[in-house]
C-alpha cells in the first residue's frame, strides 16, 4: 500500500510538472504568435448545459464567418483564430471564461453571450479597455454597462415597443403573459407591463415557468380561463414549440404571440403543425432577402446541413461586424476598435440594417412576422 | 377545470411514476441509489431516435430495441462500474456520488454524438386532445397513464407470483440471509438491473414522445423521480408510484392557486416536510438489522 500510494504521488507530481513546462515554453510562444500571426478573438459561449443549443448555434454562426474572412485572406492579411470557453450560461462560468481568455491567451477582444456570463465579464473588461461584444443578451442592464461593451440583439425595449403598438392596433387590449422565470424573462415582463398600460390595455394574467420546463399545460389553462384575448410567451424557441403543441393539444384557440427568439426550425420541430398560426416579432424579412442574405442562408445550409437558427445569424453578424471594425486598426488598439464600432450606421448585415447607438448597443429594423404551413413568413 | 387539474396531474405523475418505479426497485433490492436512471432513459430515447428518426427503421422495431438498450445499458452501469466498487468494499455514498458522475458523463455523451438541439420522434401529428367531460386528454396521455398504471400492476404480480420476484424480495428484505438459502446475491442484482432499467425504457419511449429529447432531460426527470420515490417510500416501489401521483397532483393543484413559479417550490417542499415528519414516506417500511 504504501508504495503504491508513494508511486501515484510521484507520478502526480511528475505529470504536473511536464504540464507546466509545456504551457510555461508554448504559452509565450503563442504570446508572441498573437502580435505577428493571428488576431485571437475570445469567445465565451454557454457550450453546455442548460442552453448549450443556443451556445452551438452561435458557434456555428461564428465559425462560418471566419472561416469566409480567412478564405479571402483574413484582415490585412491575418487569419482570425477564435478561442471558444464555455461558461455553461452561469455567472460564476462567465467569469471563469473571462479570466482564462484575457490571462492566459491574452484575449482583448471578447465574444459573449447570456446575461449573467456578460455581466460578470463586463466590469473587468471595461476596467482593462477589453472589447466585449455580446450576443444576443438580453438584460436592459448591459446598455450601460461601458464604454467598451458592445451588444448585437434585436433590443427587448424596441422589440416589445412595436408587440405592444401591433397588438393595440389589432384589438388586442386584454393581455395574458407566460414568462420565463429568470432574471432576462421578468425585465421582459416589467417592459410588456408599461408599455401596454401605456397604451391603454392591460395585462390579465401573467404566468411563470422554471428553466427547462416541459410542461405547461396548468399555466396554459389558466391563462385560458381569464380575461386575455392574446397570450405572450416569452421563453426561447423549443419552449415555444411545446407551448404551441401544448395549447393546441388543450383546445386553446387564443391569439398566441412570440418574440424573436421564436424563429427556428426547432419551433417547426416541436410544435409541428401547432406552430402555425403563432405571430411574433422579427428582425428578419424572407421577401426582402437581399444578396447577403440568400449567401448567408446557402452557405449555412451547405456548412450544417440545416437551415440557419436566429443566434446563428446574429452571431455570424457579430463577426462581421467586428472584422469591418478592426479592419482600420491594429488588432491590440481596444480604443480604436472602440471608436470604429461607434461609428457602424446602416451596416448591411444579414440580421438587417445595422448601427450603434450611443450605448453600443445595435437598432435594427423590426417586422411582425407567422408561421404559415410551416414556414416563417411576413405577417 | 377541475377535472383538466386532475388530468394534468395524472399526466405529470405518470410520467414521474415511470421514472420512479425502476429507481425504487434498484433501490429497495440493491439498496444504494441509482441517480444515473435518468441518463439510462435520457439514452435510451436518444437510441430510439437515432433508429427511428435518423436510420428509419420502423417504430415499433425500434421501440422493442430501446427498451432492450436500455436493459443492457442499465446492467453495463452495474456491472462496471458498481460492482467494481463493490468489489473494493466502497460504502453506499460513494456509490451515489460515481452514479451522479455517471449521470453527469452520459449526458454529456448525449451532448457530443447528438448536439444541444431539441429533438423530436416525429411518430405522432400534433393535434387537438380528445374531449372527455369537459376536460382534454390527447391519446398518448391516455397511454402513459394506463402505460405507468399497467407497469405498477404488471410489476406487483411479477414480485409476488414468480420464481425471480421472491428472490429480488429475499435479497432486498436481507441480503446475508438470502445467501444463506442459495440465492446469488449478485445475479439478483444484475436482474434487478435490467428490469429496472427496462422500465426505464418504456419511460423513455413515452416521454420521448410527450415532451420531445433534449440532453438534460435524464437530470430533470430523475429529480423529479427521486422526490417521488421518496414521497412514496423509498424504499417500496408501489409506494413510489404513489408518491409520483401525488407529486403531480400536488404541483398542478399547488399551481392554480399560487403564483406558477412556485411549481418546483412545491415540489421540493413537500420532499422537505416528508423527510423531515415522515422519512420513511407513506408506504415505506422501517426495515431494521440490514446494513452493509
Amino acid at each position: 500500500m504504501k508504495k503504491q500510494t508513494g508511486i501515484i504521488i510521484l507520478s502526480i507530481i511528475l505529470v504536473a510538472l511536464v504540464v507546466a513546462l509545456v504551457i510555461g515554453l508554448t504559452g509565450s510562444e503563442t504570446g508572441r504568435t498573437v502580435k505577428e500571426k493571428q488576431i485571437k478573438i475570445g469567445a465565451s459561449l454557454p457550450l453546455s448545459g442548460k442552453i448549450a443549443y443556443m451556445g452551438q448555434h452561435m458557434q456555428e454562426g461564428i465559425d462560418l464567418a471566419v472561416s469566409e474572412i480567412n478564405a479571402k485572406g483574413g484582415i490585412n492579411g491575418k487569419p482570425i483564430k477564435i478561442v471558444y470557453d464555455d461558461t455553461q450560461g452561469t455567472t460564476k462560468g462567465g467569469l471563469d471564461s473571462y479570466n482564462k481568455l484575457s490571462q492566459i491567451d491574452n484575449i482583448k477582444i471578447f465574444l459573449s453571450a447570456t446575461t449573467n456570463a456578460v455581466m460578470a465579464a463586463a466590469p473587468l473588461a471595461e476596467e482593462n479597455k477589453q472589447i466585449l461584444f455580446a450576443i444576443a443578451t438580453a438584460s436592459t442592464t448591459i446598455s450601460k454597462a461601458g464604454d467598451f461593451i458592445f451588444r448585437n440583439t434585436l433590443l427587448a425595449q424596441q422589440e416589445i415597443k412595436f408587440l405592444a403598438n401591433s397588438l393595440n392596433n389589432m384589438g388586442y387590449k386584454k393581455i395574458g403573459l407566460l414568462i420565463i422565470g429568470n432574471s432576462g424573462g421578468e425585465s421582459y415582463r416589467q417592459a410588456l407591463k408599461k408599455e401596454f398600460e401605456t397604451l391603454g390595455g392591460e395585462i390579465a394574467l401573467t404566468e411563470k415557468f422554471e428553466e427547462q420546463s416541459n410542461d405547461f399545460r396548468t399555466q396554459l389553462l389558466k391563462l385560458d380561463k381569464s380575461d386575455a384575448t392574446a397570450i405572450i410567451c416569452v421563453a426561447h424557441t423549443q419552449e415555444t414549440g411545446l407551448i404551441l403543441r401544448q395549447a393546441k393539444e388543450l383546445g386553446i384557440n387564443k391569439q398566441i404571440v412570440g418574440m424573436f427568439a421564436t424563429e427556428g426550425p426547432s419551433l417547426i420541430e416541436a410544435a409541428g403543425e401547432a406552430a402555425d398560426g403563432v405571430l411574433y416579432t422579427h428582425f428578419f424579412d424572407p421577401d426582402k432577402q437581399t444578396q447577403l442574405n440568400k449567401q448567408y442562408n446557402q452557405k449555412y445550409l451547405l456548412a450544417y446541413g440545416r437551415e440557419s437558427e436566429p443566434y446563428a445569424a446574429l452571431a455570424y453578424d457579430n463577426v462581421i461586424i467586428l472584422a469591418h471594425a478592426l479592419k482600420n486598426c491594429d488588432p491590440d488598439d481596444t480604443i480604436c476598435i472602440k471608436t470604429e464600432l461607434y461609428k457602424i450606421q446602416n451596416m448591411e448585415t444579414v440580421t438587417g440594417k445595422t448601427s450603434f447607438d450611443s450605448n453600443g448597443d445595435t437598432t435594427k429594423e423590426i417586422i411582425l412576422k407567422t408561421v404559415r404551413n410551416g414556414k416563417f413568413v411576413l405577417y | 377545470m377541475f377535472l383538466q387539474l386532475l388530468i394534468n396531474g395524472l399526466i405529470a405523475g405518470a410520467i414521474y411514476a415511470l421514472v420512479a418505479t425502476g429507481f425504487s426497485l434498484i433501490y429497495s433490492t440493491c439498496k444504494f441509489i441509482h441517480f444515473a436512471h435518468g441518463a439510462v432513459i435520457a439514452f435510451s430515447s436518444y437510441f430510439l431516435y437515432w433508429l427511428f428518426s435518423l436510420i428509419g427503421i420502423n417504430f415499433w422495431l425500434s421501440a422493442i430495441m430501446a427498451i432492450v438498450f436500455a436493459a443492457l445499458l442499465g446492467l453495463g452501469t452495474n456491472v462496471l462500474i458498481y460492482q467494481q466498487l463493490q468489489k473494493k468494499k466502497a460504502s453506499n455514498v460513494i456509490i451515489l456520488i460515481s452514479s451522479f458522475a455517471l449521470l453527469i458523463l452520459l449526458e454529456a455523451l448525449i451532448l457530443i454524438f447528438f448536439g444541444a438541439d431539441v429533438k423530436t420522434l416525429g411518430f405522432l401529428k400534433v393535434a387537438k386532445g380528445l374531449p372527455f367531460l369537459g376536460a382534454v386528454i390527447t391519446p398518448l396521455q391516455i397511454v402513459i397513464i394506463l402505460g405507468s398504471l399497467a407497469l405498477l400492476g404488471l410489476f406487483l404480480f411479477f414480485m409476488r407470483k414468480t420464481k425471480l420476484g421472491k428472490a429480488m424480495r429475499a435479497v432486498s428484505d436481507n441480503k446475508n440471509v438470502a445467501e444463506v438459502v442459495g440465492i446469488s446475491a449478485k445475479k439478483i442484482y444484475n436482474w434487478t438491473f435490467i428490469i429496472g432499467s427496462a422500465i426505464a425504457g418504456v419511460a423513455a419511449i413515452l416521454i420521448g414522445l410527450e415532451q420531445n429529447l433534449e440532453p438534460m432531460m435524464g437530470t430533470n426527470l430523475m429529480i423529479k423521480g427521486f422526490t417521488g420515490a421518496v414521497i412514496g417510500g423509498i424504499g417500496s416501489v408501489p409506494g413510489a408510484v404513489l408518491g409520483s401521483f401525488l407529486l403531480g397532483f400536488a404541483e398542478n393543484f399547488g399551481i392554480w392557486f399560487l403564483p406558477s413559479g412556485y411549481k418546483d417550490a412545491i415540489a421540493f417542499v413537500i420532499l422537505f416536510l416528508f423527510l423531515l415528519l415522515r422519512p420513511n414516506g407513506i408506504l415505506g417500511i422501517k426495515k431494521g438489522g440490514d446494513k452493509k
